[in-house]
Formats: C-alpha cells, structure tokens, sequence
C-alpha cells in the first residue's frame, strides 16, 4: 500500500486535483489534529460580514498544547486595523510604503500599521498591546469605498485585516528578512532572557473581516454532536477506555461526528454556477485534541454542489495513557464564518 | 555525371513515318493560294492534307459541278528539328520509377518561326509526370518551318519522347570477418542478373569488380531489377545476396566476409547489413530539425511505447516531474510550445497531463521536433514546435487489424482497403483502465467516487491517392478525459480544495488534408480542420468551464522560382470563438506570493463569449547559393484579434556543407518569434488588457556530421533572449535569456539497433518586472544526460535500456509564518525569489524487453517495460507539515513495472 501510495503521489502532480484526494501529505509528521504546542485554532466576528462603520467583536480560539506550560501562553493583539492592503495581502499590511509598489499594480499599504516599521528591533511590545481571547474593532466607514475596484468582484467590498499572536514570553520587532521578499514577519517571541522563542511557542495569526454595504453573513451553528452513534452531552463530554494495545493502528477506531443546522448552509450572494444557479456556502468542520489520534484534520459537510455530505464523520483512537483531555471542533464556512466548541474527553 | 544527365533521351523525328499530318489552314490554305511559278511541285509522299484514312481532302462545292482539274502539283517540306533539349526525369518518379523505358508520343504544331505553338499528348506514358516532363521540353523544341513552295507555312508533326529509368549504383566495403574494422582488399564482388545463374546467351554479362585497399567498392550504371552479387575471396566463405535494384538509387552495403569456419558472434546479422540511400535529400528549412521515426517512438524504454513521451529524451527536451507531460524545450515555459497533428493545433498533448499521448503510436508515421530557430511557416510560439505526422492507412489491399491491452489501457486498431473504391481507411479507439485500480485508492482515501479518472481516444482516416501527384485525406481523431468525485477530507492548508470534484476536458478535430505536386517546380498543400475543446472544471464553488469551436487552416504553395531557388508562400489561419465561465481566486502574481487560502479573497467571476482570431502570413525562400549551401529568409505577419497587434517575425538559417563524405554541415539562424499572451492574461479580470506579444530572438549555431550512415553526431548552442513577457497584472514587464548547448550522438535505427546518447547543458533565467532580481526559470535545468538504446536479439526478441541522469528540479522553500483564523490554515514564508533552490540529481535506469511471436496470418507481441529498475528514490519535491516547521522530500516513482500484450494481423 505504502508502495501504491508513493506511485500514486509521484502520478498526481498530473492530476492535480486528485492531490487532495491521495493523501499525499508527509506520513511521519504530526497532523494539524494534534495539540503539542502553542497554538491558535480559530478566530470568529460576531459579524463576519460587516458594513462600514459597524463595530465587530472579535473571540479568538488559542490553546497550549505544550506539556511544559511553565511560561505561560499569552494572547496579544495588534493594536491597528489594516485597512484594504494591497491586493488583500495579509503581507502588505507590513510592507514599507516605500518599497510596496512592487511589480506594477502599485497602491498603498495596509492603512493603520499603527507606524510598526518605525519601530526599532529589541523593543518589548507587550506594554502597547492588549492582551486576552476578544478584541473589538470598528469598520472603517470607507472600508468599502477605499477600496480599489475589481473587476470580476460582483459587488464592492472592502477588509480589515486584525493581527494577534499567542505567545509564551512577549513580543519583539524583529529585523527585516531579504529571503522571504515581501512576506515580512516584523516581530517574533522572546522569553525573559531575550532568547528568539521557537515556533512551537507563538503562533502569529490574523483575521479578515470583509465589509459589504448590504451583503451579511453569520456564523455556523451547531447541531448535535455524536460518538459512536450517540448524542454527546457536552457538559459531561466524552468516556472511553484507554487503548491497550502497543499498536497504535490496532486501536479501536471510534466515530465522532457533528451537525451544523440546516439554516447554518446560508446561500451565497454572487456565487453562480455557469448557468447562472446561485449557489449556497461550503461548510466543514476542523477537528483537534490533545490526547488520542484523529484520523484527519477536517471533514466537509456542505458541498456548495452537492449540499449535505453523508459520511462526514471523523475517526478517534484513544490514548494509551488514561487521563482527561479535549476534543475542539471548529465549524467553518467558506465566508469567514466560524463556531467552536470544546468538548471533554474522559480517557479510563 | 548527374542524374539526368545520366538519363537516356531521345527522340524520333517524324520525318519519315510523321509526315507533317497537314499544313496549317490546310484544304482552304491550298486553295487560296495559288501555286507561284517558281515553286517547285510536292514531293512524292510529301504531305499534302489528308483525311483520317490517309484520303487527299478535297473541297465539295458542288457535288454535281463536274471535278475540277487536279491542282498542280507544290513542293511541301517538313519542319526540321534544329534545337531539342530534351526531357529531363521527373524527380518525383525516382522513388515509384518503372523499371521499363516508357514513351510520350506527341503531336505539336510548328508555327511559320519554326516554334512549337501547341503541343498534344498522342500517346501518354501512363505516367503523369512524363507526360508533363515531355509537353514541357516539347515548348521549347525549335525547328527548321516547314515549306509549302518554298514559304514557311504551319505544320503538324509527330514527337516522341523516351524515358528510361536511371542508372543506379552499389557501393560499399567489405570487411575481413565479422570484426567490421578489418577491410579486406582484393575480394571479388560479381554481379548478375537474377536467376541468371551462369551468362546465357543475349543476356547482360555479369560485371565483378575488385575491393580496393580500404575494403571499397563501387559498380556504377546499372539498370533497375534483381540481381545477384556475389563476394569471392581466398581463405573466406562465398556469400551470396540477393538484391532488388530501385531506379537512381545508391545502395550502401557493408559486407562482413566470413573466415571459412567462422561463426557470426552471438547478436550478429548473419547476413550483410544493407543500408539504402537515395542521395540528394533536401536537408530541412530548419537549423535543427529531429525526427523520431515509428520504431524509435514504440521502443523508447520507460516510456510504455507512448509516442509524444519519447520526445523527452532528445536534446534540449527538460525532464518534467513524475510521470507530468510538459514539454519544456530550451528553457521556455510549456506552453511556449505548440503541438500539431498534421499542421493542425491541438489543446491536449497528453491524457490527464501526463498518462498517455491523445494520439496512439500506431497511428503515426513520425514526429518532428523543432526545438527553435523553426520555420516561419510556424508561429505564434516562442519555445518548440512538435508535429506529428499521422501515417496513411496501409495500401497493400488486405484488412489488418491491432489488439492492445497493457496496465494503462486497452485500445483497436482496424485498416485497409475500402472495397475497390481505391480509398483506404483506419479507425481506432483507446479507452484506459485507470479507473479500475484508482477507484479503490480514491474511495479508501475517504473520496465519494462517481466516475473515476477515465479517458478515452478515438481516430478515423479516409485517404485516397488521386494520382500519383495528389493526396487527399480526412481525419477525424478525438480525445476525452473526466473525472467526478467527492472530496470528504478537507485540507488543512487548502480547506477550499474539498467537495465536490470534477473535470472534463476534451477535443475533436475533423481534418481534411490535401497535397498536389503540379509539377517538380510547384506544389501545394492544403489543410483545414474544424473541431471543438472543452474545459470544464469544477471543485467546491470554483469552477472553470471553456467551450470554443476551432477553425484552423494552412495553404502553402511552393514555387521553384529559378535553379536553386524555391519560393514559400503560405497562409496560417486560427480562429477560435469561444464560452467561458469562470469563478476563481485571483492568482498572485510571479513571484508574489499567495495571500492565502484560495477564499481567503472573494472569488472572481467571469462569463464571457468571443473569438480568437489570429490569422498569420509567411514567406519564405530557399536559396540554394552555391553546392553545400543553403539559406532560408522567411518573413511571418502575424494578426492577434485579442490584443489588436501585429507580429513582424523575420528569421533566417543557413547551413554550409564543409565536407561531402562524410557529410560535415555547420549550421545556424536567428530570427524573431511571437507569442500572443494567453487569453487569461488579456482578460480585464484575471489579466491586463492593452498587452502585446511576448517576444524572443532565437540564436543557433551547430555543427553536425555524419560519421557513416547510421551515425551522426552533432553540437549545436542557442541562445534566446526574450523580452515583452507578460507579467501576469502587470503588463509586458518581464524579461529573461536562455541559453545553452546541445550535444547528439545518435545511432539512426537500422535492422538490429538504434540509440542515441544526448546531453544538454542550459541555464534559463526570468525578471519578472524590472524592479525584480533575476531568477531562474521554473524548469530551468543544468544538466540532461540521457543515453538509450535497443537491440533486436533474434528470434523475436529485443531489448532496450534508457539511463537518464538530469539536474534536479527546482523548488521555493517554505518556512514557518502566519496562521490565518479565517481558514483554518498555516500560511507559508515563500524563499525569495521563487525557485531559488534545487532538488537533488535525478538518475533512473528503465529496461525494456519485447517478444514477438509471428504466425503464418498475425503476430503476437508482449513487452516488459521497467521503469527505476534500481528503485532510485528520486526526488520530485518537498513535502511540509502543518505549519511547515518540518519537511522531507518527496520521492517519485518506485521501481515500476508495466506489462503489455498485442495482437497484430
């Protein structure tokens, strides 16, 4: 198989959708499932899309996945919106005016990088940024109208791009990296004695909020949760037994499922097939736990096409050390919307 | 002595028997003009007008007026032939020449000048060109007028033309046992008439020449036939060949003299190797011009005997990844280069991108490769030119069919005769197999099947010879590839590539090909096609769907001007309207990396119908200077409806034979080559509008030399400098180079082997905007060695192997950055610039073996065909975890073998 497997992903280049499809990924690291460091799993707004000037509040999903928590993970937040960065870039958000012009298509950074490049490396951050899981913004009011027209975008739209870092000591510009080009990381993790902390202990993450003058979007809602056919209860969570074996491909291979409400597959303004059907959202959900394997990192449930998918169920195999853990599902659709929840896990 | 100085002309006058048949104006000529006094009377059996049973012609007035009295009698004279130049052989007979003398019997009318003013076929050859050749050399006839008392009137006379075919020749060596390096002097090479086996009597004596010091010898003049020859020497076995002599040909034969007890080494030919050439082929319009002939296609080893795939082996060709079908030539992007099937363009080279060419092998007679400095009568492309020519359908008058089954596919082939119509047909389909193994990995991947991977092809030809001067043919191939799935397991990193999956891609072409060689001076060819593509491709709520009928057409006409100057004149016709829908991310631009997710942006949408219309003019003129040399101006307009601009691409070669014998050729050219931008990128959305043609000045020079008739040898280095290339959104920013040097050893293919040892060495570098560093080019490669060979064993079998050792490909390495909330996903620090690392060597042995089995009505075949016989863990790229904090390389194909099986009658 492990042979079939290799012929398989040495065809696909070919095939390049089949890529998806083939498992081609690398076999021996750890799966994005699998919590062992500092991580952040999901952000949501309670208006995904917003109008211009509307306040967003904004949750953030972090998680210490580290055994060593002996410095304490911390949630920042960048305190600017950057507003309609070129081309959307997340990049531009920190690209020196100057030097952003780049091939052609020149236009302005991200505005409100709240002067980051001025800032000196060495410098610790921590006192300018405010800390925790939320964080509110506000739409700027030309969101929309400052933003450039595409051609090709069925209505006009503008993005707030937020930045936030979960990190285990506090934050520091950093120097410019001529290899990475325009993708710029301008601040990194440091512990109290100045060390450049590796990536298991920060995660720089952002997220987009698009602004419509009437298009709206809310998140998924969840449904109902299942193990092995039956509804969990998710103040109790969910008990099992340790796995016993050494194997840990024997492992018993336990169903988990979940449900996102019917009204949560919201039809998708703009999105038309060639026949000019309109079409609704893509909903999945992304699976992770700090104890156990998950057979994969993410499940479909509403296909844009195909609607409801059958089958969605994700496969767990419990540790064989007893002990409680979590299981967290995200819920996404495929318009910045999201939902989480946090489920126990009772390993006996 | 030249050949058609070597042919034998000549004629009889029709002075005794082809009386002139009459005078001009004959009967009432007679009447009119009243005898002078001086003239002297008509000679006896001179002419005088006759009817069709030789009867004196007579005016009837009155038929009861009594008969007037006979009218005195005037001296007539015949024309006299002054000036014949005689007719000279038709070329195009020397390859069908009859080996019979044949004749054209003419009528002509001499004007009172003495010129030939009108000129009839009495009798024809049955030949068409002979027939033309004597009419032709007939004009230009000058003679003495014919005399009626003493004026020059108008007569009629009979000419007679002969044709007898050309003198051939045999030449060649002959060597002291089978070591092939001893020549052996003083050996004695008899040659007879077949079935002659001693001189009898009124028949052709046998003629016995010597072997010179050096092994060689030569028997000039001889007469088409069959023939027996003969080779005597002391202490050495008498072989005997039988030898079947084509009209004007030179037969080269390398004759082994056994040792008396020798034995042939095993793998050996038991009888001589013969070579046969006809000398005098044009050399091509090209600088470089390879030609891959159908068992080179079919015996590649590695390449499951697929035809197109063995175009990768040759110089200049990059290897693609995995088993991916691009073609990447000389440093230019894939679809810098175009592929025609018999002059008309096709979409899709190969089934899903790389499993196996649209066109089966069995169907084609060869492929030619143009890997720059092409012919103007190409265009629109700034990389290669590959055309493949599509072979006719037997003509031996039986039905033959084909049966294949190997691991990919299975596929048909039919052809013969169309009852006595004198059309010939063959059809053919392919329909994979794919589906029948990929349909459980897919589906215990977690993927919902509906259909799984499955392509199909399918041809049909009607071709029928005319005459022996015109071709017609129709053609109608097709290609179908589709899959459908659903896609359960999202992505970490791409969480949009999920749901539901399909693609559907395809073309039909409908071509009809025409070829008239109206004479040795003009000949015109003709083809048009019509056909569909279609493209359409779905995944999640992305979807691309392109229909467009396509309309192609090529005329060209050649004139030979002058002696040594042929003119080329043609039209290239494209034109494409089209339906496109589009919803898709905006990509990034070259070497900007992605923002992330492909819905991490709201998607573009497009619907959009319209025309490619690109119609191209082109020029070109052979010039034939002095003996070895040869130059070929061309000019080529090109018209591009999409971005309104016109495309001036002046190209010139030239090569320069330095030695005769062996052939040494130095070669080269330089010219401009267009290519209009591709529809996405003059698109408002995806695009830029207000492009104009990306650009390239191609440079060769090469030497090449034929070291016998079986090798060759040859260097050739290019340069391209390229320049107005389209940046995506950004415009004709983008500049770069290629350059390099091709090296070929080939052994052309003869009755036991062929093979060939390439190496490239090349660099292709890219800016992508002028404020850009330059990079290298995405399949930019060092070093391609590839070395490859088969020989048939014997009894059936032959065996093959294929080594290639090439440059890695290069890759952009990713490092730990952002994780964007939206998705779901860890985005990537691209290296900048991009490509900017490279993969290790690649080095891979494939073996081939086949078997044949032949029985009294068919034959049976089997191959083996291993590809990384060593199970090589060649790398094809880098593969990342999640948050591309670790990664490893991603092998390729492991030792692979593939079985097939063929039944041919």
């Amino acid at each position: 198989m492990r042979r079939l497997t290799r012929l398989l992903c040495a065809v696909v280049p070919l095939l390049p959708l089949l890529v998806i499809a083939s498992s081609c990924g690398p076999g021996d690291f750890d799966p994005q499932s699998k919590l062992a460091s500092v991580r952040i799993l999901a952000s949501k707004a309670d208006k995904p899309y917003a109008k211009p000037g509307e306040a967003v509040h904004l949750e953030v999903l972090s998680v210490d996945g580290r055994a060593d928590k002996s410095r304490p993970m911390k949630m920042y937040w960048l305190p600017f919106v950057c507003e309609n960065p070129r081309n959307d870039a997340y990049y531009a958000c920190f690209a020196p005016a100057a030097s952003d012009a780049g091939a052609g298509d020149a236009s302005d950074a991200g505005r409100g990088n709240a002067g980051l490049g001025l800032l000196r490396p060495g410098v610790d951050l921590t006192p300018f940024l405010k800390t925790g899981p939320t964080y509110d913004i506000t739409v700027p009011k030309d969101a929309v109208t400052s933003h450039r027209v595409v051609p090709g975008a069925d209505v006009a739209y503008g993005v707030a791009i937020v930045f936030n870092v979960a990190c285990a000591g506090h934050l520091e510009i950093i120097p410019a990296d001529p290899s990475t080009g325009q993708q710029q990381v301008p601040l990194a993790c440091f512990d109290e004695n100045e060390n450049q902390l590796d990536p298991s202990q920060y995660v720089i993450g952002f997220t987009r909020v698009y602004a419509y003058d009437e298009r709206t979007n809310t998140n998924p809602v969840f449904d109902r949760f299942t193990f092995e056919g039956s509804p969990i209860d998710l103040t109790k969570g969910i008990d099992m037994d340790r796995c016993t074996t050494d194997k840990r491909r024997d492992c018993p291979e336990l169903k988990i499922d979940v449900a996102v409400t019917e009204a949560s597959w919201e039809q998708n303004p703009g999105d038309k097939d060639a026949d000019g059907n309109e079409r609704k959202e893509q909903v999945w959900a992304a699976y992770f736990a700090n104890v156990g394997q998950l057979s994969g990192d993410a499940r479909l449930l509403y296909d844009p096409v195909r609607g409801k998918v059958d089958g969605s169920e994700i496969k767990y195999q419990a540790p064989n050390e007893a002990g409680d853990g979590s299981l967290w599902i995200v819920a996404h659709d495929n318009r910045g919307g999201a939902t989480w929840v946090e489920i126990p896990l009772h390993v006996h | 002595m030249s050949l058609a100085q070597r042919l034998r002309r000549s004629f009889r006058q029709g002075g005794t028997w082809a009386l002139a048949l009459g005078l001009a104006l004959a009967s009432n000529s007679a009447h009119a003009q009243q005898p002078k006094k001086d003239e002297p009377p008509p000679q006896s059996g001179s002419s005088v007008p006759r009817g069709a049973s030789g009867a004196v012609l007579v005016p009837k007035d009155d038929p009861n007026a009594p008969p007037p009295p006979p009218p005195p009698p005037v001296a007539v004279t015949p024309p006299v032939l002054t000036r014949d130049d005689g007719a000279a052989y038709p070329a195009e007979m020397l390859a069908k020449a009859p080996r019979e003398t044949v004749d054209v019997k003419l009528v002509l009318v001499v004007d009172p000048a003495g010129k030939v003013t009108r000129v009839d076929v009495e009798k024809g050859s049955g030949y068409e060109p002979f027939d033309r050749a004597a009419v032709e050399a007939a004009r230009k006839l000058v003679y003495e007028p014919a005399k009626r008392g003493g004026s020059p009137v108008a007569a009629k006379v009979r000419h007679t033309y002969e044709f007898a075919p050309p003198k051939s020749r045999i030449v060649g060596k002959v060597f002291d046992g089978t070591s092939r390096t001893r020549p052996l002097a003083q050996a004695t090479l008899t040659l007879r008439a077949a079935g002659a086996e001693a001189p009898a009597a009124g028949s052709a004596p046998a003629r016995k020449v010597a072997s010179g010091a050096d092994g060689s010898f030569r028997i000039d003049d001889i007469e088409a036939g069959k023939y027996k020859l003969i080779v005597t020497a002391d202490g050495h076995e008498t072989q005997e060949y039988d030898e079947d002599i084509e009209p004007g040909t030179e037969r080269d034969m390398r004759i082994d003299a056994r040792r008396t007890g020798e034995t042939p080494k095993p793998g050996q030919p038991e009888g001589p190797v013969e070579e046969v050439t006809v000398k005098g082929e044009k050399p091509p319009r090209e600088v470089t011009k390879r030609t891959l002939e159908q068992r080179e296609m079919s015996r590649i080893p590695g390449t499951n005997g697929d035809a197109l795939r063995s175009l990768q082996n040759l110089p200049g060709v990059a290897r693609p990844p995995g088993l991916v079908g691009l073609l990447i030539i000389r440093g230019s992007a894939p679809q810098d280069t175009n592929v025609f099937v018999d002059g008309a363009l096709i979409p899709l080279v190969y089934h899903f991108g790389g499993l196996s060419s649209v066109v089966p092998t069995e169907m084609l007679d060869k492929i030619d490769f143009y890997p720059g400095n092409f012919s103007a009568q190409y265009g629109r492309v700034m990389g290669g030119i590959v055309d493949v020519g599509v072979r006719d359908p037997k003509k031996d008058g039986k039905i033959h069919g084909l049966a294949q089954v190997d691991l990919i596919d299975a596929r048909v082939h039919a052809e013969g005769p169309v009852l006595n119509t004198g059309w010939n047909f063959a059809v053919a389909g392919r329909r994979s197999y794919v589906d029948v193994w990929l349909k459980p990995v897919l589906t215990a991947s977690g993927a919902g099947v509906s259909t799984a991977p499955v392509y199909y092809d399918y041809q049909a030809i009607l071709q029928k010879d005319i005459s022996k001067n015109q071709n017609f043919r129709l053609f109608f191939f097709g290609s179908d590839d589709r899959l459908d799935i659903l896609i359960k397991s999202v992505n970490a990193s791409e969480p949009s590539l999920a749901g539901g999956l399909s693609a559907h891609t395809g073309f039909w072409r409908m071509q009809g090909r025409y070829k008239n060689k109206f004479s040795d001076e003009t000949e015109l060819k003709l083809m048009a096609a019509v056909g569909q593509d279609f493209l359409d491709f779905t995944i999640g709520d992305n979807f691309f769907k392109l229909t467009s009928q396509v309309i192609t057409s090529r005329v060209e006409l050649s004139q030979k001007v002058a002696p040594g100057l042929i003119l080329n004149t043609g039209l290239d016709m494209l034109y494409v309207p089209y339906r496109v829908d589009v919803r898709l991310p905006s990509p990034p631009r070259p070497g900007e990396p992605p923002s992330g997710p492909q819905f991490s942006r709201p998607p573009l949408n497009v619907g959009d119908s319209d025309a490619l219309y690109r119609p191209a003019l082109y020029s070109e003129l052979e010039i034939v200077p002095w003996k070895g040399g040869r130059v070929v101006p061309g000019m080529r307009v090109d018209y591009a409806k999409d971005t309104r601009s016109w495309d001036l691409s002046p190209r010139v070669s030239a090569r320069q034979d330095l030695t005769t014998s062996p052939r040494t050729s130095l070669k080269g050219g330089i010219g401009v080559f267009s290519q209009p931008p591709q529809p996405q990128e003059t698109n408002p959305v995806f695009g830029r509008v207000g492009l104009v043609s990306n650009r390239a000045l191609h440079y060769g020079l090469g030497v090449e030399r034929e070291v016998n008739r079986n090798v060759e040898i040859g260097v050739e280095g290019f340069y391209k400098q390229l320049d107005h290339l389209v940046t995506q959104s950004a415009g004709n920013v983008g500049t770069g180079r290629a350059f390099g040097l091709e090296t070929l050893l080939r052994y052309k293919p003869d009755e036991r082997f062929f093979g060939w040892l390439a190496y490239t060495l090349s660099r292709s570098v890219r800016r992508d905007s002028p404020g850009e560093p330059e990079r290298l080019a995405r399949f930019d490669q060092t070093h391609i060695l590839t070395v490859l060979g088969s020989y048939r064993l014997g009894r059936g079998w032959e065996l093959g192997a294929r080594f290639r050792l090439v440059s890695g490909s290069l890759f952009t390495p990713n490092q730990y950055g952002f994780f964007d909330e939206n998705a779901g996903a860890n985005l990537p620090l691209q290296q900048y610039p991009n490509f900017g690392s490279r993969l290790p060597l690649f080095h891979q042995l494939d073996i081939r073996v086949d078997k044949t089995w032949q029985f009294k009505q068919w034959r049976l075949s089997a191959y083996l065909d291993v590809q990384n016989t060593y199970n090589q863990g060649n790398v094809e790229g880098v593969s990342y975890n999640y948050d591309y904090t670790r990664s490893t390389f991603a092998q390729g194909l492991p030792l692979l073998p593939s079985l097939g099986v063929r039944g041919e009658l």
